[in-house]
């Protein structure tokens, strides 16, 4: 891990990196402040201006008891201690699933600034709409090991977009190669496709005197399903 | 060994300092007001010289307590205060490892610790720091107090540096239970058995005399073999570091070698549905309070069995001026016997005073943890009453306490019985055990009040009181309080100065009564309070 032995070094290793936990425990007796000020000192001096500037952000109140927060402030604390360091690799897991849809839109801010900066930024979460925003590159994992992995047009390019189309003619579509899901009604046809056969469908649709068309292109919650629907539909 | 493994160990020990900027100072403290109690009291006795005779020439005190060495002021106040002094330390040095390293693996907050630069060492070092030099600082404090009071600078600090390896060995036994259990609880429970077989140790060597080899195993009587203001051995203290090593160099193997978070045993699976006898919220109360109550009533038994067998051991001959002395508790002795005194004293003491007391006040802890871990609230979600949780609890405790007190009685009764040949003793011991129930309960419904009011302070307030009486106690014996302020405490009404077929059946009744209305007022409290 970036040219350094994990279990060796250790210590410098966690130098250059910053790793917020998906579970947040703090220190009940301490404050929230107190909290953020030891973890960050642990990498040495902490910039003060930057401190105020997140827990702004943020809206953290930092004289309260660790006690008193909830399970989104206990976040926030540990979200704030880490973007407080300035490290080359941010592993954050499942850090927002406590945050409201403001702070989850701050939260995604700090993730841009480190991306900005050319910081490398390691987040594993359950809500693929935050994936969809935020990352380049996306790994799925199933039951321990890594099922499919690239940028998010990549994984799209794999599998069909969802098509909605209003025609004024009737048409065949079951005959078509590459056409999966039909469903009919009225005038509304609504099917999936694969990406290669796209070209075929669209050639047959022009001349049915199209009203309205509407192509998504796959969600990451399709390609995320396809891995463990299959997995859902083996057991049933 | 790379010197990274120990990075951050610095910021880690400034950091635990002001975590624990409140319960290090009170058991640092502890030790050193315990010795100036002992301190002030044994020099306020009226004729200390002629008592101290008294002691050590009665076969019952000498049993129980050891011997009075050297026979001195300092002596005598080593003899009970150093006792008392090393078991504070003990516990704050063993508690205090575990609270820094299992428990703060249990809440993953390690995790947010070791992610950062920090070795994997660091932890533990600093939380050894933080218990070792707790023990220290105690250790020199209680040195300084002993010279300041004029007493010879050698025997003090020997005294001091005896005080501080009592804490060092505990520092690293509560580190090793921290490695090995996974869970905190359990760590704390491997430490209180330690310190019962410690106990059981210390009794043996004074039963054997006070100068035997028991005492190596037992170091809240470590002072035996230095012997401050006697003979002054230094020597021994480099075998106690030697032995406090031990279990710390376990601990960094242990450490390196196991999963963050998991303990050096396996979890075992269990069953897949709950059996139907465990589908009642007293079966779940039950079922998180059984291991400490068959811990508890284990270790009472096998205290009291042993003293129960080394009881005809005790010689019957009763200590001439015992008879003219002017104390409740010397008239007791000569009316009982000394074999039955013996009996009646580790009775009262095991079952009541510095035993089941303890049990009592953790037993309705327990609730306020429950509160605090977000448990209750799992519970009240479901269609449960609050009177019907804190009610199940307490019912718990109120069983728990009882059948303690029937294991102590059994075991010591059977002990005595076989061993002596006459078993009449027998429903006699366990009578006396039995007898110490309404005392206890009062101690659970005072503690269960204090919760239903007071969660907060409670659990010291709870230890306040208990200490208080507990001193009420020992100015007692010493003559300094009478006995109707002892009838202050609930330790009166089953106390050994009464032979058990004399002792007054109304108050205990009177106790029952309390015990249930504090019970009831604590539940009262519970219901109009917020959880949490």
């Amino acid at each position: 891990m970036l040219g350094c032995d994990p279990w060796h070094d250790a210590v410098d290793l966690h130098h250059r990196l910053v790793y917020v936990p998906g579970d947040v425990t703090l220190w009940p007796n301490l404050t929230g402040g107190e909290v953020i000020d030891f973890l960050a000192s642990l990498y040495g001096k902490i910039n003060s201006s930057r401190r105020k500037a997140l827990l702004d952000r943020f809206q953290l109140d930092p004289k309260k008891k660790c006690r008193s927060y909830s399970k989104g402030n206990r976040q926030k604390v540990a979200l704030v201690a880490a973007f407080l360091v300035d490290a080359e690799l941010y592993i954050l897991d499942e850090p927002t699933s406590g945050l409201d849809p403001l702070m989850e839109q701050v939260f995604q801010e700090c993730v841009f600034e480190l991306k900005k900066q050319g910081k490398t930024v390691f987040l594993s979460s359950h809500i693929l709409a935050e994936v969809e925003a935020l990352c380049d590159r996306v790994g799925i994992i199933r039951q321990g090991k890594i099922v499919e992995s690239g940028t998010l047009e990549e994984l799209r390019h794999l599998t069909r977009t969802t098509v909605t189309v209003e025609l004024a003619e009737p048409v065949n579509l079951k005959q078509l190669p590459g056409v999966y899901d039909v469903t009919q009604n009225g005038e509304k046809w609504r099917f999936s496709v694969d990406s290669n056969a796209m070209d075929t469908v669209m050639k047959v649709l022009a001349p049915m005197g199209i009203k309205s068309l509407i192509a998504e292109p796959p969600t990451l919650e399709e390609l995320f399903l396809r891995h463990y629907g299959d997995q859902l539909w083996e057991r049933s | 060994m790379n010197g990274n493994h120990f990075a951050g160990t610095g910021k880690l020990l400034k950091f635990y300092l002001r975590r624990d900027r409140i319960i290090l100072p009170i058991w640092i403290l502890l030790p050193v007001i315990l010795i100036m109690g002992q301190i002030s009291f044994t020099k306020a006795m009226p004729d200390w010289q002629m008592f101290l005779d008294e002691l050590s020439e009665s076969p019952v005190t000498t049993a129980i307590l050891g011997p009075i060495v050297p026979l001195s002021i300092e002596g005598a106040i080593l003899w009970r205060g150093l006792v008392q002094a090393s078991i504070a330390v003990m516990f704050g040095a063993a508690l205090t490892m575990i609270r820094h390293t299992r428990t703060e693996e249990e809440s993953g907050r390690n995790e947010l610790i070791l992610g950062r630069p920090v070795g994997r060492y660091a932890n533990l070092t600093a939380a050894l720091i933080v218990s070792c030099g707790g023990s220290l600082l105690a250790g020199l404090m209680t040195g300084a107090v002993l010279m300041a009071n004029g007493f010879a600078v050698s025997g003090s600090l020997l005294a001091a540096l005896t005080l501080v390896a009592s804490g060092c060995i505990f520092a690293g036994v509560g580190g090793l239970c921290a490695q090995i259990f996974e869970n905190s609880a359990g760590a704390r429970g491997i430490v209180f058995a330690v310190y019962m077989l410690t106990m059981f140790a210390m009794v043996l060597n004074n039963i054997g005399g006070g100068a035997t080899h028991w005492a190596w195993l037992a170091p809240e009587a470590w002072f035996r073999l230095t012997v401050p203001f006697g003979e002054n051995n230094f020597w021994p203290l480099l075998i106690f570091m030697v032995l406090s090593a031990v279990p710390v160099i376990l601990s960094y193997i242990l450490l390196v070698r196991r999963d963050l978070g998991a303990g050096f045993f396996t979890q075992h699976e269990g069953s897949d549905n709950g059996s139907p006898c465990y589908n009642s919220l007293i079966a779940l109360v039950w079922k998180q309070q059984k291991d400490s109550i068959l811990v508890w009533a284990m270790g009472m038994a096998l205290l009291g069995g042993t003293m129960g067998v080394a009881a005809p051991n005790i010689s019957e001959a009763m200590s001439s001026t015992f008879g003219h002395m002017n104390a409740l508790w010397a008239s007791a002795i000569v009316k009982l016997g000394n074999q039955e005194a013996f009996i009646a004293i580790l009775i009262y003491m095991l079952g009541l005073m510095g035993g089941l007391s303890i049990f009592a006040i953790t037993a309705v802890q327990r609730l306020w943890r429950e509160e605090k871990d977000h448990y209750t609230e799992m519970v009240l979600s479901r269609p449960v009453s609050r009177v019907k949780w804190m009610g199940s609890h307490m019912a718990v405790a109120f069983a728990g306490s009882v059948f303690i007190l029937f294991s102590l009685g059994t075991a010591t009764g059977l002990g005595w019985s076989i061993v002596s040949g006459e078993f009449s003793h027998f429903p006699r011991v366990l009578a006396m055990s039995l007898s110490k129930a309404p005392s206890v309960w009062t101690i659970i419904g005072i503690a269960g009040l204090l919760y239903g009011w007071l969660p907060r302070i409670g659990s010291i307030l709870n230890w306040l009181i208990l200490g208080a009486w507990i001193f009420t106690e020992m100015l007692w014996e010493v003559g300094i309080v009478g006995w109707s302020t002892m009838l202050w405490t609930p330790f009166a009404y089953a106390h050994y100065i009464f032979p058990i077929h004399e002792l007054p059946i109304v108050p205990l009744l009177m106790l029952i009564v309390f015990a249930a209305a504090f019970t009831w007022l604590g539940i009262i409290g519970f219901k109009h309070r917020s959880i949490g």
